[in-house]
């Protein structure tokens, strides 16, 4: 009998062998440019936002708020059981291990602790969105829950989409790693969402 | 916070813990030390830009190792959008004698292995993380965690054509 751990040590080469490894300089020289970097970023946004208003003057104060980002301040303590809320929707307390981003007024991005995803990037996070109700959202196998009905799309390689009903006639979709996550799981998550005012279907 | 804490502190957590990072890495990453090195840098990175959060955690060891896992699991899915056909495993030049085969033949199991069941090897049977704190590094049940630890086992015993004994108890 064979020691999985004990092979494991093994391949992963003892520490004697890295003597290059230990380059602590460089480790902090690409956290200050990353640092910079996120800084420069929020500022461009903060100045995005702003161009959004000056140029948007034929829109009303509403739809003009509709075009800002709003970051929400991800916590540290234990999570609590009651809802997040964000500027356009309330969302159960992410999974352990993942944290709301910010939101949009079609959707809420939530992305796992230690990632440095932002609120443009889907791919492998958790995204809840609200869609056109004219849309034919209302395919894959099905499941009940809280008498409502959830659609589960798995046609994608790596992420499932369930779908239901929002009170306002649009979609609320849930897009999330499938491999991460019991659809059960998510079903309930989904069905904890409400919307708030100000929240926009994407359209198509 | 004032940055010259934020740099000493990080400085310290770099210094204890990067090498068992690197050797994580390249658990991960089946061998590829290339890899293993660009994952243990965006991991480090993302620490020290999110430093505040980590000085704050629980646990900060372990907060640098999901950050870790994430920073693998990142990569693994933005080259699987690339299509990229893994790399052949390059052992590096000039290494200190140690058992190169029993190495190249557990880096080339590692290596059959999908991402996601390699990272639950590696966090359970390296790391020896319990279920929940696997769960809770990879962002999933612990159900899944443990399917993919039994698969990942399963596999493992195939391809090395042995028994292998782990640490697991009935809850680990």
């Amino acid at each position: 009998m064979t020691g999985l751990q004990t092979l494991l040590e093994e391949a992963a080469e003892h520490p004697a062998e890295h003597p290059a490894g230990l380059d602590v300089a460089a480790d902090l020289r690409r956290g200050h440019r990353a640092l910079r970097r996120r800084r420069a970023r929020w500022a461009a946004l903060g100045v995005t936002g702003g161009l959004v208003v000056a140029g948007g003057a034929t829109y009303t104060a509403l739809s003009v708020h509709h075009e800002t980002t709003t970051e929400i301040q991800p916590t540290d303590g234990p999570t609590s059981s009651a809802p997040l809320r964000t500027t356009y929707f309330d969302v159960p307390t992410p999974p352990p291990g993942w944290h709301v981003v910010g939101d949009r007024p079609q959707y809420v991005m939530i992305s796992r602790d230690g990632s440095d995803a932002d609120l443009d990037t889907f791919a492998g996070q958790l995204v809840v969105m609200l869609s056109d109700g004219k849309e034919d959202y209302g395919v894959g196998s099905v499941e009940h829950f809280d008498g409502r009905t959830f659609y589960v799309n798995t046609e994608n390689a790596d992420d499932t989409i369930l779908a239901v009903r929002a009170d306002d006639g649009n979609w609320l979709q849930l897009q999330y790693p499938r491999t991460a996550f019991e659809v059960h799981t998510m079903v309930v998550y989904l069905d904890g969402v409400r919307l708030k005012p100000g929240a926009q279907p994407a359209l198509g | 916070m004032r940055q010259e804490i934020r740099d000493a502190e990080f400085s310290e957590y770099v210094a204890a813990q990067r090498v068992r990072l690197v050797r994580t890495a390249r658990l991960l990453t089946a061998g590829d030390h290339a890899e293993a090195e660009d994952v243990v840098q965006v991991a480090l990175t993302r620490l020290y830009v999110y430093w505040p959060r980590v000085r704050r955690a629980d646990d900060p060891v372990a907060y640098g190792f999901r950050a870790l896992t994430n920073a693998f699991l990142d990569e693994r899915r933005r080259a699987h959008r690339r299509r990229e056909v893994p790399t052949e495993i390059t052992p590096d030049t000039a290494e200190p004698a140690v058992d190169h085969e029993t190495r190249s033949t557990v880096l080339a199991a590692l290596h059959g292995l999908p991402p996601r069941q390699r990272a639950v090897v590696v966090l359970r049977h390296f790391l020896q993380y319990d279920v929940a704190a696997t769960a809770h590094a990879l962002g999933c049940s612990e159900g899944t965690v443990k399917s993919q630890n039994a698969k990942a086992l399963n596999r493992l015993r195939e391809v090395l054509g042995a028994p292998l004994t782990t640490q697991e108890g009935p809850n680990r």
